[in-house]
Order: structure tokens, then C-alpha cells, then sequence
């Protein structure tokens, strides 16, 4: 996706600074991440399960205490709560409702919630107004917490796993709906484990992997600046070089690289086999060579 | 948050205010049986005469209130506010109570509200509407039994006796009600709440059992025992249990403030 130059200012909607947290439980789900949202773009945070995704957005949102950081508009969380729409993981809704009281209910709570956008995200949608959200199936719960959220006139939206259990058509129309989001000026923060979809709509990118970000930077520019390269098995690395990731597997040497020296000298070696990566090839190469750099 | 807050708690409202009702009809209906009954259990002087000490004693006592119960005033006092009523009191503000902050963290609900409110505005929001919902049926049944009694050709009034034996359940409910709110801020599911406040009602009556402890057992406040028998406020114990109520609720507030989700 070509990025909009013009929406890409150099304010921070998001700025994390060291963010650790450690659970009671003693697991270390976060080790000392870094990263920024700048104003005007869809970020997407991506990594396997376990990796740190969900802490980090709960520490955005203030609900669980961490070390380090966070500063939403250059504020912390609780000035700016009713400029962050959220939808969670957990799409639960209270199940006692239907989506017109719950719509009622909203606008009691929500501070600058639109009831008319809801109604019309409901429609296109196709959710039974009059039905206890209770007999709701999965997809149609995540449809109605997208449509409540959307209807709050918001800055910065946080999507945790936005298309979980959507139909291929209702996930094309939220990609749709989350892009359009920044075309009017929002900010979008956005996990999923779909990485095609991603791909779609995601201005820059940060790979989350054992509670550390792996890599972060524009989507363009996976495929202007990164390569990887397939080695013979026995090809000694120079050290001196810069790598991304790298992997012997049963037949081949799996280098990822971004570093120009890097680029220059693998591409003239003999036996090399050099592949411009999408993200999906990106992911996976940095993920399953992580170990091996 | 009010108007969502009621909406939960709906269902449970309407069983207690019927339930509530029930009682208050059936203590009405059978306001002269009662009278009879004690009635019946007195005893001529000869007859008593042969019985044992122990018996005479009881007997003597039954007498008493048998005497005491002819009383409308009394008989209100003791068997709505004293008893069926005041009895009740704790366990209505458990089933009220215990689900306000432990089914939305049950359910995984909480999110929405922490996403949109700051915790302090969620806390107040949420205990304020169910602290209306359960000090308003309790006002409601304070004042419409000494009404229907009225209604139902009673010599009942609201007597400044009256009004202090209600003033002391509205204390003893609130400090209940502040209780069960911090086991439904502590607790992550629904079981334990309810569990740990069941366990609270039944076991605080055995404390009565203790001499040097039984001024922990809030039931003869909140039943009246010292308004119905010497007509008298207990103020100590009424300031005690509101300083505690509101160390318990701050309490509760700063546990909220803390807590992760």
C-alpha cells in the first residue's frame, strides 16, 4: 500500500518508552518495548500468541500496571480516555441487551457517541436490532463491539484482532471501514494474526515476539529495502554484516537482511537465490530465524 | 452507568420488592392468630404452681410478651423490623450487591467500561446506583409495613422510637452493602462473593457466643434489640459502623484504582 505522505506528521499519537510488565504470575510478558504511533496511520502490532501483543494494549489503556512510559497525545490514558475508542480480544457484551438498547446505553456512557453511525454500521452489518445479543454468534458480537465503537467520535482507535470470527465479506468491510478511518484523520492501532489482511491496510508495522518488538518500520518499505536470501547450507556469514534473521534449515541458509553491505555481498555470491519478501514472507523468516542470528 | 446498572439488577429487584410484599401480607393476615396463640399458651396460677422453676420462668416470659404483643406498635416493631424484615436485610443487600463489579470482570464485560471511564467514575458510578437501588426498597419497606398496618385498621404510628429503630437498619444495611461491594470489587468470578458473603451472614451470629467479641455481631443493632426493649439510640455503635462503612468502601475504591484486568 502506497503511504499517504501528507498524513504522516511528525505527531505522536502513541508514545511507548520502555515498557516492561511482569504478571504476578511471574511471566515476563513484556521486556522493555520502545515504539511509536504517528498521527494519521494504521499501526499494526503483530506477533504469535504469547509474544506481548494484548499486555502492550492493556497498558495503553491503563488496565494493568507496567514500568516504563506511555503517553497517548503526549497525556497520560486517563486525560485522554474519551478521545480512545477500543475494541478488545474479548468481544463480550452484555448479553442481556439488544443491540438498540445497548446503542441507548452507549449514549448514556460514551462521551461524543454518534447513535445514528451505530445504526448505520448495525444495518450494513446485517445485525437483528431486536435480538438479545446473548443468541449472538461470534462474528456477529465482534460486528456489534465494531459498530459501537466506530460510532464514538474518537482520534485513536484501538483494534485488538478486529476481524476474529467475521465471514470474508464482513472482514474486507471492516478493512475497509478501519482504512477510511485514516483517511479522515484518525489514528488506528490494530493486532491481528492475518497477516494478508494487514498487508492490506497498514501504513507501519512492529513484530512483537517473547515480550520484545523485533522490528518496526513502514510496510513500503519491506519490499524496497529488505531481501532474503537462500545460501547453500555450508555458506559461512561474514560476522561483519548486518542480519535481520538468519536460518539453516534441511537445505538451505535463510538469511533476512536490510543492511546495504549485506544486500551487495550476498546478491554476488555464487548459489544465491535472492527473494523480495511481502510481509507475510517477512514475518515468517524473521519469526522462524530469530534463534539463529 | 445508572440506567445500565438498573437494567442488571432488574430481575432481582422485582423477586425481593415481591418477596418483600409477600411477607408483609402474610404478617398482616396473620397478625390475629398471633395474638391468639400467645394467648392460648398462658396458664392458670394453680396449674402453675406445680411446674418447675425453670418453666415458671419461661412461662413467665411468655406471658410478657404474650402482654407486649396485644401492643399493633410492638408487634410491628418486633415481627417485620425485629424479625421476617430486619432478617432478611442482610442477605437482600448480598443478592444485590455481590454481582456489581464480579459479573462485569466474569463476564469480560469490564473492558468496555474501563476502555470508555476513568476507574474512579466506574466505582462511584456503579456503587452509588446500587447503593440507590438497595437503601430505596429498604426505605420502601420500612415505611409501607407501619402504612398497610395503618390501612389495615392497626393502632400503628411512626413513633420517634419507630424512626430510630429504621434509622438503625439503614446504617446496618449500608455497612452490609459496603461489605459485599469489596468482596465483588476482590473477587474475579461470581461464586466467591456470594460464597465469602453467605459465609459473613451465617457466621457473625456465632460471635454473639463470645463475650469479648460479641459487639462484632451487627444483628441486634440492625434488629433493634435495645430500641424495641429500652426505646433508646445506639449512637456509639451507629458512628462505629459508619466509620467503618467508609473505610470499607475507600477501601474498595483503592483496591478498584489498583487493580489489573
Amino acid at each position: 500500500m502506497e503511504r499517504i505522505k501528507a498524513n504522516a506528521t511528525e505527531k505522536k499519537a502513541l508514545l511507548i518508552q520502555g515498557l516492561d510488565k511482569t504478571y504476578r504470575s511471574g511471566v515476563h510478558a513484556v521486556k522493555g518495548v520502545d515504539f511509536t504511533v504517528e498521527e494519521g496511520e494504521v499501526h499494526a502490532l503483530l506477533g504469535p500468541n504469547g509474544a506481548g501483543k494484548t499486555t502492550t494494549i492493556k497498558s495503553i489503556l491503563g488496565f494493568i500496571n507496567y514500568k516504563g512510559d506511555i503517553k497517548v497525545f503526549q497525556e497520560d490514558i486517563d486525560s485522554v480516555r474519551a478521545n480512545v475508542a477500543f475494541v478488545p480480544e474479548d468481544k463480550s457484551f452484555y448479553e442481556f441487551m439488544t443491540p438498540e438498547v445497548a446503542i441507548k446505553v452507549c449514549k448514556r456512557i460514551i462521551d461524543q457517541f454518534d447513535p445514528n453511525t451505530a445504526f448505520e454500521f448495525m444495518r450494513r452489518f446485517n445485525l437483528p436490532m431486536k435480538k438479545k445479543i446473548k443468541g449472538f454468534s461470534h462474528g456477529m458480537k465482534t460486528a456489534l463491539y465494531l459498530s459501537l465503537c466506530l460510532a464514538q467520535k474518537s482520534s485513536l482507535y484501538i483494534f485488538d484482532e478486529p476481524t476474529w470470527g467475521l465471514d470474508p465479506i464482513r472482514r474486507d468491510d471492516v478493512l475497509e471501514i478501519i482504512r477510511n478511518l485514516v483517511i479522515d484523520g484518525k489514528t488506528v492501532l490494530y493486532t491481528s494474526h492475518i497477516i494478508s489482511e494487514v498487508e492490506k491496510i497498514t501504513d507501519r508495522i512492529s513484530i512483537m515476539f517473547d515480550g520484545k518488538i523485533l522490528f518496526s518500520g513502514y510496510t513500503d518499505d519491506i519490499k524496497a529495502n529488505y531481501r532474503i536470501y537462500y545460501l547453500p547450507l555450508d555458506f559461512k556469514l561474514p560476522q561483519e554484516l548486518e542480519y535481520l534473521s538468519a536460518k539453516r534449515d534441511k537445505e538451505k541458509l535463510i538469511v533476512l537482511t536490510g543492511d546495504e553491505t549485506a544486500i551487495e555481498t550476498l546478491r554476488g555470491e555464487a548459489d544465491t537465490q535472492e527473494v523480495i519478501p511481502n510481509l507475510e514472507i517477512f514475518f515468517q523468516t524473521l519469526l522462524r530465524g530469530k534463534n539463529y542470528v | 452507568m445508572f440506567n445500565k446498572t438498573i437494567m442488571e439488577m432488574k430481575f432481582r429487584i422485582i423477586i425481593f420488592a415481591l418477596f418483600f410484599v409477600l411477607m408483609l401480607v402474610f404478617l398482616i393476615v396473620t397478625r390475629p392468630f398471633i395474638d391468639e396463640m400467645f394467648s392460648q399458651m398462658n396458664i392458670g396460677s394453680e396449674q402453675m404452681e406445680n411446674l418447675p422453676d425453670f418453666f415458671k420462668n419461661i412461662l413467665a416470659e411468655t406471658a410478657q410478651v404474650s402482654k407486649m404483643m396485644e401492643d399493633d406498635q410492638y408487634f410491628l416493631m418486633s415481627q417485620w423490623y425485629s424479625k421476617n424484615f430486619g432478617q432478611f436485610l442482610p442477605l437482600f443487600a448480598l443478592i444485590m450487591t455481590f454481582t456489581i463489579f464480579a459479573r462485569e470482570v466474569d463476564k469480560g464485560t469490564i473492558y468496555f467500561l474501563l476502555a470508555k471511564k476513568n476507574r474512579p467514575a466506574i466505582f462511584w458510578g456503579k456503587t452509588l446506583t446500587g447503593y440507590f437501588v438497595v437503601i430505596g426498597l429498604t426505605v420502601i419497606f420500612s415505611f409501607i409495613a407501619p402504612i398497610a398496618m395503618m390501612l389495615s385498621g392497626y393502632s400503628v404510628t411512626f413513633s420517634p422510637q419507630l424512626f430510630v429503630l429504621i434509622v438503625q437498619q439503614l446504617i446496618g444495611v449500608t455497612f452490609f452493602y459496603s461489605l459485599f461491594l469489596l468482596f465483588s470489587v476482590l473477587f474475579n468470578d461470581q461464586i466467591k462473593p456470594i460464597l465469602v458473603g453467605i459465609i459473613v451472614i451465617v457466621g457473625l451470629p456465632f460471635l454473639s457466643m463470645f463475650e469479648s467479641v460479641k459487639w462484632l455481631n451487627p444483628y441486634p443493632y440492625i434488629l433493634g434489640t435495645q430500641v424495641i426493649s429500652n426505646g433508646t439510640f445506639d449512637g456509639i455503635y451507629s458512628l462505629a459502623l459508619m466509620v467503618i462503612t467508609a473505610i470499607i468502601i475507600w477501601t474498595g475504591l483503592e483496591v478498584f484504582k489498583r487493580k489489573e484486568f
